[in-house]
C-alpha cells in the first residue's frame, strides 16, 4: 500500500497563539476559508498544491505590504494565463497563513482548451522575442516616466482655510485631492507591477530552456560557466553597486579616504567633508550619484522595513568603505567590458565546440541567442520595480502616514503600515469629512487600539515556521515557471516529503541546488529577518530563508551562503556567484535544521551542506 | 646499413616501428609536453632477440605439441602452464652481446643527463595496438645488468597467459607478438594517477578527470586503493568536483629490498589531497593541450616529480586514445519538443 503524498492540509494549520483574529488585517479573500462557512472553496484549497513563498517573504507580512503580493497575485497571473496564454497555466493564486504567503500554481487542465491555446502563445511569445529590443526600450522609458510621476504626486495637507483660487478657478476642497492622490498612487502600483510582467515570464521560460539544453550537452558544467556564456551585460542592479565602487576610487583620487575611514556614521564624515575642498568636491559626485541609484533597497524592497540608501546614508556609505578599503588591499579587481566579452566568446566557443551533432548545434546557438537577448531583464526589471519604484511608494505611504498622525489617528508614521490598502482610503475619508466637519476622526480611538494589537500579532507571527507546503503533492511537477524562479521540482518536493519523517537534530546533511561553487566551513548564522543581518561575524557562512540582492552589504564579510528557496537564477545565486561566495540554494529545510554556531560545511559544487558540529 | 632498432627520437610516424606508447610520448615531447627522459626498442629489436637467441625455435617447439580451446575457460590452465614454460625460455636467455653494447651506450647516456650513475628507470612496454593492461612493465630498474634482464622480461611478457589467450582467440600465431619497449628516467614519485580529458562516468567531453594517490600511479591503475578523485572544467578549468579518500596504502620502493611495495601511508597524509590546486590545473592544461595534438579524449598517466620544483615537477609517462566514449558515435541528445512541450522556444522561434 502507498501512502497518499501529501503535505499537511491548509485548514489544519493552527493560528499562532494570541493571534486570534489576525484574518481582520488583510482583506477577506487572503485566508484560508473556513470549511464549515466556506466549504466549496475550502475544497478547491485542500485539493491544491500551496508553496510557501519564502523566496519574496521570509518574515511575516503586514497589511500594507501586502500590496506587492497582492498585485502580483493579479498582475503576473494576467500575463501569463490571459495575456501570453502560456498554454498549460492560468497563474498563481495567493493565500494566507499566519502572515506567510502561500501560492498555487493554477493549471489549464482541459487538453482542448491547451491545443487552443498553443497558437495564440505562439505567436504572441514569438512576438515578444523578435521585437525585443523595442519593446525593451519603450518599456524603459514608460517605466521611469511612472516612477517620476509617482514621485511628483502630491499629498496635500488639510489646510485651515481653503485658498480663495477654488472660488476664483472653480476648484474643489483639498479633502476631494487628498483622496484622489491616494487612489493615483495605487493606479501606479498596480500599473507598475502590470509591467513588471511584461517580459517577466517570458524571460525565464528562455532561460530555463538554455539551462536544461547545456546541462543536457555537459553534464555537470557548473552554474557559473552557464552564467558566464551569458554575461557581458551591465545589470541595473550591479550599475548601483558600481556607482559607489566609483565614489570609492574618487575619494582615494581625492586623498579623503581617511576622512571617510574615520567615522562611523555619514552624518559624523558629512561635516567633516564639508571643511575640505575635495570633501566638497566629493560629496557633490555622492548627490549626484543618488537619482536613481539611491533609490536601491537596504534588502529585498517587499518590505517598508527594509529601508533604502536614501533614507539610510549608512548603508551605501559603508559599501562605499568597504570597496575603499578592499580597492586599497588590491583586493577589488575589475574587469574591463571587453574583457569579460572575450572571456565569455572563448568559453562560449570552446563548449560549442564539444557538440558534435548537427542539430544539437543548432538548438544551442538558438537558444543562446535568445537568452543573451534576455538575460539582463531579472536584474534589470529588479531594480526598476522592487528597488526605485518600490522607494518612492514607501516614501509615498509615509506621506499619507504623516497626514494620519497630523490628525491624530495614528501616533507614529509607520503605523501606516498595519492598515491595508482597502482600509487606507476609509480612514482618509474619516479625515477628510471630520476635519471640515471640525471634529476629531472617528478613528481617533478606533485605530490606536487596533494598531498596538496588530503589532503584537506580527510580533507572534516572526515565531512560526511556516511548513515549504501544503496540500496534495504531485508525482511529477513541471511548472517551468516555480522551477526556475523558485527550486520547485520534483527532486525538491520529495526531499521535503521525506523531511518530514527525520528528527531535525539527527539530520547531517541537507541537499539543495548547486548555486555558486566552492566549499566554505564555519560557523552558521541563521537569519530569518534584516535585522539578523546585523549579527553577522566575519567567516560565517549565512543561513536564510532567502537572500536578496541588496543584502550585498554583508557578502564581503560571509563565508557561505545557504538558503531555504531559490533556484539557480535566483538572486542569491548570482550575486553569490557574482561575489565568488560558494552558495548552496534551495535546501528546503535549512533554516529549521540548521542552528546558529553549527559548523557547518556549504558545499556549493555539489549543492551539500554537511553539519559538521552541533553547537 | 641494418636496419634501426634503437631510437630516441619517436613520433607517430613510428607507431608500427616502436609501438603507440612508444611513439605517443615521443610525439608529447615534440609537442612539448613534459616527458622523463628515455630511448625507445623497436619492434625490430624484440625480433633480433627471438632470432639471436634461438628462442623462436624453442618456442615453436614447445609449441608443436601444445593445444587448449581459448573460449573453453576448463583449457585456461593449460595457457597457464605454457606461458610459464614460454616465459622460462625467453627469460633464460642473455641479451646479444652487440645489442647490449648499445642499449648499455643509450642507458649511460640517461644516466648521464640525470647525473647519477646506474640511474633508475621503468621499463615500459609499448604493443603496436593498444592494448592495455596486456603486456608488462617493471619499474626503479637500475643498473646495466638489471636493465638488460628487465628489457628481456617485457618481451616475455607477451607470452603471458591472457596474452596468449587473446591471441589464440584472434587466430593470431601465439610464436611472437613482437612489441616495443619505452625506457624511462623514473621518476621520484611524490604522486601519481591517471588522467581522462573527458568523464569516465557520462561520457562529458566539457570535463577533465584526474584521479591521483600517494607514491606511484600503479596504486591508482590496479585500483587496489581508492584514490583522490577531481573533476575539472575543460573550458574554464575549474574544480568542479573533489573527492579526497582516505589513502591507507601507496605503492613506493622500498629502499631496503629495491622492490616496488604497497605501505601504510602515515596517517597525517591519509586525508590529506595528494594534488595541490596549482598541480591540478597544470596536469589539466597540459591534458588539453595532450588532446588538441591528438585530436581525440586522452587516457593520460602522470606523475608528479618529489624532487622538482613546480611547475617542473608535473610530468607525463603515458597518454593513449580514450577507447568507451570517443568512439561512440555522436548522437542529438536535445530533443526540446520533447522536453518543453507546448512551450519550448526553439520550434516558436524557428517559425518566426
Amino acid at each position: 500500500m502507498t501512502k497518499e503524498r501529501r503535505f499537511a492540509d491548509p485548514h489544519e494549520i493552527e493560528d499562532v497563539p494570541g493571534t486570534e483574529g489576525w484574518e481582520e488585517m488583510y482583506p477577506y479573500y487572503y485566508p484560508f476559508a473556513r470549511p464549515h462557512e466556506m466549504p466549496r472553496t475550502a475544497e478547491y484549497e485542500s485539493s491544491s498544491l500551496w508553496f510557501y513563498d519564502g523566496l519574496h517573504y521570509p518574515e511575516p507580512v503586514g497589511p500594507l505590504d501586502l500590496t506587492w503580493d497582492d498585485m502580483w497575485h493579479h498582475t503576473a497571473s494576467a500575463w501569463v494565463g490571459r495575456i501570453h496564454v502560456f498554454p498549460t497555466t492560468w497563474g498563481r493564486d495567493h493565500r494566507m497563513i499566519n502572515g506567510r504567503i502561500y501560492i498555487n500554481s493554477t493549471d489549464v487542465t482541459d487538453p482542448e482548451e491547451v491545443k487552443k491555446r498553443v497558437p495564440l502563445f505562439e505567436e504572441r511569445v514569438g512576438y515578444v522575442l523578435k521585437n525585443w529590443k523595442e519593446l525593451y526600450k519603450k518599456w524603459e522609458e514608460k517605466v521611469t516616466k511612472l516612477i517620476k510621476e509617482t514621485e511628483a504626486l502630491e499629498v496635500p495637507s488639510l489646510p485651515d482655510v481653503e485658498p480663495i483660487s477654488v472660488i476664483t478657478e472653480g476648484r474643489w476642497s483639498t479633502g476631494h485631492d487628498l483622496l484622489v492622490a491616494w487612489n493615483r498612487l495605487m493606479e501606479a502600483i498596480h500599473l507598475i507591477w502590470e509591467w513588471h510582467f511584461e517580459f517577466n515570464n517570458i524571460v525565464s521560460l528562455v532561460n530555463v530552456q538554455y539551462v536544461e539544453a547545456v546541462r543536457k550537452l555537459f553534464p555537470g558544467i557548473t552554474d557559473k560557466s552557464i552564467t558566464q556564456t551569458l554575461s557581458g551585460f551591465e545589470a541595473m542592479l550591479f550599475r548601483a553597486t558600481k556607482v559607489l565602487v566609483e565614489l570609492a576610487k574618487l575619494a582615494i583620487e581625492l586623498k579623503i579616504d581617511d576622512i571617510l575611514l574615520s567615522a562611523e556614521k555619514w552624518k559624523d564624515v558629512q561635516v567633516k567633508l564639508n571643511q575640505h575642498d575635495g570633501g566638497k568636491k566629493w560629496l557633490k559626485a555622492w548627490e549626484g550619484a543618488q537619482d536613481p541609484w539611491f533609490y536601491m533597497s537596504c534588502a529585498s524592497g517587499w518590505y517598508h522595513t527594509d529601508g533604502s540608501w536614501d533614507t539610510d546614508f549608512d548603508v551605501p556609505f559603508h559599501h562605499v568603505q568597504q570597496y575603499i578599503e578592499m580597492i586599497k588591499k588590491g583586493e577589488y579587481i575589475e574587469k574591463p567590458l571587453s574583457e569579460v566579452l572575450n572571456e565569455r566568446d572563448r568559453v562560449t566557443a570552446e563548449y560549442r565546440q564539444l557538440i558534435k551533432d548537427e542539430k544539437d548545434r543548432k538548438i544551442f546557438d538558438r537558444l543562446l541567442e535568445e537568452a543573451r537577448k534576455v538575460s539582463h531583464y531579472p536584474e534589470d526589471h529588479d531594480f526598476y520595480v522592487e528597488n526605485w519604484f518600490h522607494t518612492v511608494a514607501y516614501k509615498k505611504f509615509r506621506e499619507f502616514g504623516q497626514i494620519m498622525v497630523d490628525h491624530g489617528v495614528i501616533k507614529e508614521v509607520d503605523d501606516i503600515f498595519l492598515m491595508n490598502r482597502f482600509e487606507i482610503p476609509e480612514v482618509l475619508y474619516d479625515i477628510v469629512a471630520s476635519w471640515y466637519c471640525g471634529v476629531p476622526p472617528y478613528g481617533r480611538e478606533y485605530w490606536p487600539p487596533k494598531i498596538a494589537r496588530r503589532k503584537e500579532i506580527m510580533e507572534r507571527f516572526k515565531e512560526w515556521r511556516p511548513p515549504n507546503a501544503l496540500g496534495p503533492a504531485p508525482d511529477n511537477y513541471t511548472n517551468p515557471v516555480m522551477i526556475n524562479e523558485y527550486g520547485f521540482d520534483n527532486e525538491t518536493i520529495n526531499r521535503w516529503l521525506a523531511a518530514k519523517e527525520i528528527k531535525s537534530e539527527e539530520i547531517l546533511q541537507i541537499k539543495g541546488y548547486a548555486g555558486s561553487a566552492g566549499v566554505a566551513e564555519g560557523p552558521a548564522r541563521v537569519c530569518l529577518s534584516v535585522e539578523d543581518l546585523s549579527r553577522i561575524e566575519k567567516g560565517e557562512i549565512l543561513v536564510a530563508p532567502s537572500v536578496n540582492p541588496a543584502w550585498t552589504a554583508h557578502f564581503p564579510s560571509v563565508k557561505g551562503i545557504v538558503t531555504d528557496i531559490g533556484g539557480i537564477f535566483g538572486h542569491a545565486a548570482i550575486v553569490a556567484r557574482e561575489y565568488k561566495i560558494p552558495a548552496v540554494v534551495a535546501t528546503g529545510t535549512a533554516t529549521k535544521i540548521i542552528k546558529t554556531g553549527d559548523k557547518i560545511r556549504c558545499d556549493g559544487s555539489n549543492g551539500v551542506v554537511h553539519i559538521i558540529e552541533r553547537n | 646499413m641494418p636496419e634501426k632498432w634503437i631510437f630516441d627520437d619517436v613520433g607517430v610516424e613510428h607507431n608500427d616501428i616502436v609501438g603507440k606508447k612508444c611513439a605517443n610520448l615521443g610525439e608529447m615531447r615534440r609537442a612539448g609536453i613534459p616527458v622523463p627522459p628515455g630511448f625507445a626498442l623497436s619492434l625490430l629489436a624484440y625480433d633480433k632477440f627471438m632470432n639471436e637467441t634461438g628462442t623462436i625455435e624453442e618456442i615453436r617447439g614447445y609449441l608443436k605439441t601444445f593445444s587448449a580451446d581459448p573460449e573453453n575457460p576448463a583449457d585456461f590452465p593449460k595457457f597457464d602452464k605454457a606461458a610459464q614454460a614460454i616465459r622460462d625460455i625467453v627469460e633464460s636467455k642473455k641479451m646479444p652481446e652487440d645489442m647490449e653494447a648499445v642499449i648499455t651506450q643509450y642507458y649511460e647516456e640517461l644516466c648521464r643527463k640525470a647525473g647519477v650513475s646506474d640511474f633508475p628507470v621503468a621499463i615500459r612496454s609499448a604493443g603496436t595496438a593498444s592494448h592495455p593492461g596486456q603486456y608488462e612493465t617493471f619499474l626503479h630498474v637500475s643498473g646495466t645488468s638489471e636493465v638488460m634482464k628487465n628489457i628481456i622480461k617485457v618481451w616475455s611478457s607477451t607470452f603471458n597467459a591472457r596474452s596468449l589467450i587473446a591471441r589464440a582467440r584472434l587466430g593470431l600465431p601465439l610464436e611472437s607478438d613482437p612489441i616495443g619497449v619505452a625506457v624511462l628516467q623514473m621518476v621520484n614519485a611524490k604522486a601519481a594517477g591517471v588522467m581522462f580529458t573527458l568523464n569516465p562516468v557520462n561520457g562529458d567531453k566539457s570535463k577533465i578527470s584526474i584521479g591521483g594517490n600517494w607514491g606511484l600511479g600503479e596504486a591508482v591503475v590496479s585500483g587496489v586503493v581508492t584514490n583522490d578523485q577531481w573533476l575539472i572544467d575543460k573550458v574554464t578549468l575549474e574544480i568542479v568536483e573533489r573527492m579526497v579518500a582516505s589513502k591507507s596504502l601507496e605503492c613506493i620502493l622500498d629502499p631496503e629490498s629495491g622492490e616496488i611495495v604497497y605501505k601504510d601511508v602515515p596517517p597525517e597524509r591519509q586525508t590529506k589531497p595528494c594534488l595541490t590546486d596549482d598541480e591540478l590545473l597544470e596536469l589539466a592544461r597540459h591534458g588539453k593541450s595532450i588532446e588538441k595534438h591528438f585530436g581525440m579524449p586522452q587516457d593520460i598517466e602522470w606523475v608528479i616529480d618529489k624532487d622538482l620544483p613546480f611547475p617542473q615537477n608535473v610530468l607525463f609517462v603515458q597518454a593513449r586514445e580514450e577507447t568507451i566514449w570517443s568512439k561512440k558515435e555522436t548522437e542529438s541528445v536535445l530533443d526540446t519538443k520533447k522536453e518543453f512541450g507546448e512551450y519550448d522556444i526553439f520550434s516558436l522561434v524557428q517559425k518566426e
